[in-house]
């Protein structure tokens, strides 16, 4: 019993996360953005080192940092289309470096940010799976709702827009759902390797089927063999969990390729 | 029903693509827009459609602004750019044009009856619920084009509508649209000089600047010349037919 509730809050991230990431990493994908992810979790390291600076919630610090990258992220494909590359690459570095200035100006020792950097879903604790709970409950009733609105901003945008819907604030929705995610799986997969498992299990999902629907749910399957299997490999092998959830992703996408060759 | 006037258009300062465009379109015409590659063909439908912004001039659509009256169009663009390994289905596509200026609309009973019958009516009730990347060339335009009719527009603007389409598939295509009219006003950009001019009431030639006719009207080899850099062979009715020569992008 004891041994249960000890191992229930990593369970139950574990399943969470797996299903959070299928929902918002197949947007990410189909909608050719998750290379964002990227800049998004990179400049979320400013968040944190700010926070660790001035001494409130990492999470929180991350979490604003995130949000306002997506929208600026967002715009700058609206309006800066040709310089989007090489603003992507700006943000990154910027938070990069505004979180490396904080940390070098926080007093005394930073004990999570070794977890921040590389995570460790072992170190999940109740109030992980309640925030994840939370973010699953808020995004899953946005995309059932708006399911038909961000189908049709996501694959004609130009056409959207003579229909007269809110194309911009579907984007930024989307957008703000990937970096909401991204900043709750820090502590699980790391900032370096987040975007790892927003991206992999969703486009080996995406490889082998073009229904949506479809896609999310072998998205899940495919999330949960690579974070429960990564974590149990890690459990009894004694190794970091990142490492094991990473290879277990990359061979979901090595089977879907050669279960269909395109 | 669109109204034109002194409509110039450039992407940065130094070119013009548009240079005072003046055009009315009246209900129940069917207009053809034609011209050479890079005459601002594509730019101006984008105008018309609020997608750009006029550099200078005016533009009403039903005698309303362009964000007001672009509900009652029906528009089929060019759709090389769109990414067809995005996971929609044909009954997506389609149905979305049935959210128009309500974001928050849910499907009814009578959208989805709506929908079949728009999709039996273009002959892809089979494939409602196919990813649209299992599509051939045709079959996704006919997609388009029930995107275009679902939500009956009074005005149907479309952007070189046969580019996928075979001699057959076009020409039962070009004889379904002059069908639509004068029920529906039509604005038709195309290469085909030849059957525009037979089927259209007004043909307009589009080379940064705009030269309207009348169907039965002759262009002169003048103004031909000053659109076509080129040789151009006319077609009956003093109407351009093949562009012989090459042009260069105006």
């Amino acid at each position: 019993m004891d041994s249960l509730l000890f191992w229930a809050p990593t369970i139950l991230v574990c399943v969470l996360a797996s299903i959070l990431v299928a929902v918002v990493g197949v947007f990410a994908v189909a909608r050719k953005t998750s290379y964002m992810a990227g800049s998004i979790a990179h400049s979320a390291f400013g968040g944190l080192g700010m926070a660790f600076a001035i001494g409130i919630s990492p999470l929180l610090g991350a979490g604003v940092f995130a949000v306002l990258t997506a929208i600026l992220v967002v715009w700058i494909k609206q309006r800066f289309k040709a310089y989007e590359d090489i603003l992507l690459n700006g943000i990154w570095a910027f938070g990069m470096a505004v979180g490396i200035l904080a940390l070098h100006m926080t007093q005394g020792y930073v004990p999570d940010l070794f977890a921040y950097l590389f995570g460790n879903i072992l170190l999940s604790d109740f109030y992980d799976g309640l925030y994840l709970g939370i973010a699953l409950a808020v995004i899953s009733a946005f995309v059932y709702r708006f399911y038909d609105l961000i189908q049709t901003v996501s694959f004609d945008e130009d056409y959207a827009k003579v229909l007269n819907l809110p194309t911009l604030s579907v984007s930024f929705g989307v957008m703000v759902a990937i970096a909401t995610v991204t900043v709750l799986l820090l502590k699980i997969m790391g900032m370096i390797l987040v975007v790892c498992l927003i991206a992999i299990p969703a486009a080996a999902a995406l490889h082998l089927t073009h229904l949506l629907p479809k896609a999310m749910l072998l998205g899940v399957v495919f999330s949960l063999i690579s974070v429960l299997g990564g974590t149990l490999l890690a459990v009894f092998w004694d190794l970091p969990a990142t490492p094991m959830i990473v290879f277990l992703a990359l061979m979901t996408l090595g089977f879907a390729f050669l279960t269909k060759a395109k | 029903m669109l109204e034109l006037q002194g409509l110039s258009f450039a992407y940065d300062t130094n070119h013009l693509v548009l240079d005072q465009i003046n055009l009315s379109i009246t209900s129940g015409e069917f207009v053809a827009l034609i011209g050479p590659n890079g005459g601002g063909k594509s730019t101006l439908v984008k105008l018309l459609l609020g997608l750009l912004v006029p550099k200078d001039g005016d533009i009403r659509l039903f005698d309303t602004s362009v964000a007001l009256g672009r509900s009652r169009v029906g528009y089929l663009p060019q759709y090389a750019h769109l990414d067809f390994s995005y996971p929609i289905t044909v009954g997506e596509v389609v149905r979305a044009s049935l959210m128009v200026g309500n974001p928050f609309r849910r499907r009814t009973r009578e959208d989805s009856l709506k929908l079949e019958e728009t999709l039996d009516k273009f002959s892809l009730l089979s494939f409602q619920d196919k990813p649209l990347s299992d599509l051939s060339g045709g079959q996704r335009q006919r997609v388009f084009l029930a995107r275009a009719m679902i939500h009956n527009p009074d005005l149907l603007i479309l952007d070189e509508p046969t580019t996928a389409l075979d001699a057959k598939s076009e020409h039962n295509f070009y004889e379904w649209l002059q069908s639509l009219c004068p029920e529906k006003t039509i604005l038709l950009v195309s290469h085909d000089l030849s059957v525009v001019s037979r089927i259209a009431t007004k043909v307009c030639c589009l080379n940064k600047t705009l030269i309207t006719h009348d169907a039965g009207e002759n262009f002169s080899q003048d103004e031909l010349h000053a659109i076509y850099p080129c040789a151009v062979e006319f077609f009956a009715h003093g109407h351009p037919h093949r562009v012989v020569g090459h042009h260069h992008h105006g």
